[in-house]
């Protein structure tokens, strides 16, 4: 397999320094733009497979930037902001993002993410093995219902037996909300009393499994007061 | 050559010529209207008249004719009969006696006589025959100026009558001497109005020069403008009207000696009394045109008004009152308005003003009283408009006071918005500005930390770097939150949710740290679900906050105590620790933002948790309080129920779940 090659944008060059530092261990090939219409260029001419962009940059901020890259690429792109807003988040991966990392970032969570999405882009989308029609399948989580197996960005991931039947509940109805009651009582089979600690549990130890950071889950994700859900990507 | 005009015709002699040509003019018209009424013996009258016996001459000949023939009823029986020019016929009913030069005849005899008969009869004048057709000519003599000329017949003795018979040959030779002094008459009018025609251009001529001088352009003022305006018209008018009097009556005592004296006058003493007359007229009329010149000078300087004295007073009157105005309102507002807003405080104002209201109110009401007793109405009246001014006063006072109120408490408002605005900007470039070095700090700090051949103390200071810097992105995103959760322009997602799942959820999620911690959690929650209305996420933060404080100042070992009840349809959140230090400090001091719990500021944390908390709370519509009892450490959040249905996903017939203290802590 080719080395990765990741294209980053940002306005400050020591960050793209930084990144450059923290990423040239992980075997990738890095290329480097200080702005919009540098990085459109190098994306042209070069064969990119990820981009880490900052929004906002002189000539031509990374959104305008990000929505002329979508019009000819299908390349993972990683957002890098200093706006930590839900709303801009939400702005960002609407419009055609597919992480959102807000400055400043743990360097170990922006390597482990900007891995993360290469895998599921050269290893599962690109490649693309066929996907059963026995697998539930959410960003870049895959829960294989024949081997009741998961893999979390083609990495295969160890879960315990009730871990895997609230995953199969809440991934085959990613965006629906469950109380801890219906949880309990699908995966369970019982009628639950003061089952919500239990399912929390529960969840925790799988975001820790599958999320990169647990604190700030990205696929399950706590509805507070009212339950759970698997995020809809 | 207007110079030229202008240097002859402002001269002294100029004027003095036009003066003198005025006097001799005017002069000459008196003189002929009076030599025309004495020598003539005629009234001016004739000058508009043109028929004979219509003129009052007719009716003098007819009257003296009358008179002389009542006179004739007077004598004695015997008496001869004396001769006239005309004929007459008197009959006094009295004594029977009967007076006339031609025989006793009836009217239908006299009717020839078509200007010539008049009578009297039975103490009535009549101008007919005496019976019953009225004689020809009725139409050709005015019977109302005949019956004014012959009222005295109406004292005639009882069935007297009169009759005087005037012969048309009489009529005509009367009607020639008439009209033939009326050509004269006529002659000396047009000469008259001739000497006008001379008489009104040098009038308005002396208008014009009146106080200018051939040198300059200036308008000179003569002694007699000094006089008051009025004082220069009722000089005049006395000049005018008073002189004109006397002369016209000296006239008509000339002329009374002339025709009714057979002697009349000797001829050097009627000139010398024309002489007389004619200086008199002459000073006359130099006395009205001066005054008249006066006047015109004031108007040319505009100043016919201003100086009279009617004006003069009229203008004191008014400096007067307008002296005395501003304090009259002055004083009226002192009692009736008082002090308006801005003029002080607003609440003194209106304290005063209500004061001086009730007062004025309470002795109006007295009077009224007092006045409606006595019966006095139109006092009464007035002291009822009186305080309707009072109330009217009174209301508008407080409405100028309520109007300046509200607009200064709309300013400070609008002054409030747009500072918190700013706040909120100001902290979200901060932050901005701050995240992009902290970005770099943290990168170059975890590659220092990967470098393999470092010593082990430069990695010692690598790892306090490390924590400092991610410190350091606490406290500036909590500093970013809490200005966000202070301000009203960022929006909450409000849903309905389950106050007692959040907090369990919340104690699930933070279930590491609190073991990590030691503490023991004693969790009691309601049994019920508890709704309320509010943004989840930010009473996850809210709950988190005050837990992560609670964990972090606790003595180890102690207990946690969580308390979740309902009370009064308000869910209480209760959440007691005992602290591991001395609290010197109040509650207040605590959500003091950057307040921490150690003066040292050694331990972690941005200091901003709880004051973030609180806002978060209170954003949510709830309730954030904190109570310090020796080292207890309690925090306590209160929130309305909503009674309405959580979510559809939450099923009902939970509400009787047990408690879950002991499982959490088994976590």
């Amino acid at each position: 397999m080719d080395t990765p090659c990741v294209l980053v944008v940002d306005d400050d060059k020591e960050i793209v320094r930084a990144i450059v530092k923290l990423l040239e261990p992980e075997y990738i090939r890095l290329l480097t733009a200080y702005d919009g219409i540098m990085a459109l260029d190098i994306l042209s001419t070069q064969d990119v497979q990820l981009l880490i962009l900052d929004v906002m940059m002189p000539r031509l901020d990374g959104l305008s930037a990000m929505l002329k890259i979508r019009e000819k690429k299908n390349i993972p792109i990683i957002i890098l902001s200093a706006k930590s807003e839900d709303s801009d988040k939400i702005l960002g991966l609407s419009m055609g993002a597919d992480d959102y990392i807000v400055k400043p970032f743990n360097p170990q969570e922006l390597v482990a993410r900007v891995k993360s999405q290469l895998r599921r882009y050269m290893y599962l989308g690109s490649l693309g093995k066929d996907i059963s029609n026995n697998q539930l399948r959410v960003g870049g989580l895959t829960l294989d219902t024949d081997a009741k197996e998961l893999t979390v960005d083609g990495d295969p991931v160890r879960l315990t037996a009730t871990e895997y039947r609230i995953l199969e509940l809440l991934m085959s109805n990613p965006g629906i909300v469950f109380s801890a009651e219906r949880i309990y009582q699908r995966v369970w089979n019982e009628e639950g009393f003061a089952v919500e600690n239990t399912v929390m549990v529960h969840i925790r130890h799988i975001r820790e499994k599958i999320e990169i950071n647990p604190k700030n889950p990205k696929y399950l994700k706590v509805v507070w007061g009212i339950g759970y859900k698997m995020e809809k990507i | 050559m207007a110079t030229k005009w202008k240097r002859y015709s402002r001269s002294r002699a100029a004027k003095i010529a036009a003066y003198a040509t005025l006097i001799i003019c005017l002069c000459l018209i008196f003189n002929l209207l009076s030599e025309f009424i004495y020598a003539h013996d005629s009234d001016l009258e004739s000058v508009v008249q043109e028929e004979y016996y219509n003129s009052n001459t007719y009716y003098d000949d007819v009257e003296l004719a009358l008179y002389a023939t009542y006179n004739l009823l007077q004598l004695p029986k015997e008496a001869e009969a004396p001769q006239r020019y005309y004929y007459y016929y008197a009959y006094n009913g009295l004594n029977g006696r009967l007076i006339a030069n031609i025989a006793p005849l009836g009217a239908h005899e006299l009717s020839g006589y078509l200007y010539g008969f008049l009578g009297a009869e039975i103490s009535m004048l009549r101008v007919d025959d005496g019976a019953t057709q009225p004689l020809l000519w009725e139409d050709k003599v005015n019977i109302d100026l005949l019956t004014a000329h012959t009222s005295y017949l109406y004292n005639s003795p009882t069935d007297s009558i009169v009759y005087v018979i005037f012969t048309d040959d009489l009529i005509y030779e009367r009607q020639k001497a008439w009209e033939d002094e009326r050509a004269i008459l006529l002659g000396s009018a047009e000469r008259s109005l001739a000497v006008l025609f001379i008489i009104v251009p040098l009038l308005m001529y002396l208008a014009l020069v009146t106080g200018r001088r051939p040198k300059d352009e200036e308008l000179h003022s003569g002694s007699l403008d000094a006089l008051y305006s009025e004082a220069l018209f009722l000089l005049l008018f006395l000049t005018v009207a008073g002189g004109g009097l006397l002369w016209f009556n000296a006239v008509e005592a000339i002329r009374r000696q002339l025709y009714y004296s057979q002697a009349g006058l000797p001829q050097d003493t009627l000139q010398l009394l024309s002489l007389a007359l004619t200086i008199f007229v002459g000073f006359m009329v130099l006395c009205s045109l001066l005054l008249l010149n006066a006047l015109i000078r004031k108007i040319k300087a505009q100043t016919l008004v201003k100086h009279s004295l009617a004006y003069q007073l009229f203008y004191l009157l008014a400096k007067l009152l307008g002296k005395i105005w501003p304090a009259a309102t002055d004083a009226f507002r002192q009692v009736f308005v008082g002090p308006e807003y801005g003029e002080g405080d607003p609440a003194e104002g209106m304290f005063y003003r209500q004061r001086r209201f009730l007062i004025t109110t309470a002795a109006a009401m007295l009077l009224l009283i007092l006045f409606l007793r006595l019966n006095i109405w139109q006092l009464f009246i007035l002291t009822l408009l009186s305080e309707a001014v009072v109330v009217y006063n009174f209301l508008r006072g407080n409405q100028k006071d309520m109007a300046a109120v509200k607009a200064s408490v709309e300013k400070s408002l609008n002054e409030q918005m747009r500072l918190e605005k700013l706040k909120i900007e100001l902290v979200t470039n901060v932050s901005h500005d701050l995240k992009t070095p902290l970005t770099s700090i943290i990168s170059y700090v975890e590659l220092l930390n990967k470098e393999k051949n470092l010593s082990p103390s430069a990695r010692d200071y690598v790892q306090v770097l490390n924590e400092k810097s991610r410190r350091l992105d606490r406290i500036v995103s909590d500093l970013f939150e809490l200005a966000k959760a202070t301000s009203d322009n960022i929006p909450l997602e409000l849903e309905m949710l389950d106050l007692k799942l959040l907090f369990t959820q919340t104690l699930a999620d933070m279930g590491d740290s609190i073991e990590a911690s030691g503490l023991l959690l004693r969790a009691n929650l309601a049994e019920q679900p508890l709704p309320v209305l509010a943004d989840g996420n930010r009473l996850y933060r809210m709950l988190q906050n005050v837990l992560d404080n609670a964990l972090k100042y606790s003595l180890f070992g102690s207990r946690l105590f969580i308390d979740l009840t309902e009370k009064d349809g308000r869910a209480i959140g209760v959440v007691k620790n005992t602290a591991a230090y001395e609290m010197k400090f109040s509650a207040e001091d605590v959500l003091r933002r950057f307040s921490r719990g150690d003066s040292a500021r050694s331990s972690e944390g941005s200091g901003l948790g709880l004051a973030i908390a609180k806002s978060f709370c209170e954003r949510c519509g709830g309730k954030f309080n904190i109570f310090i009892d020796g080292d207890q450490f309690k925090v306590v959040m209160e929130f309305q129920l909503k009674t309405s249905t959580i979510s559809q996903s939450h099923d009902p017939g939970t509400s009787n779940s047990t408690l879950l203290s002991a499982s959490i802590i088994a976590n």
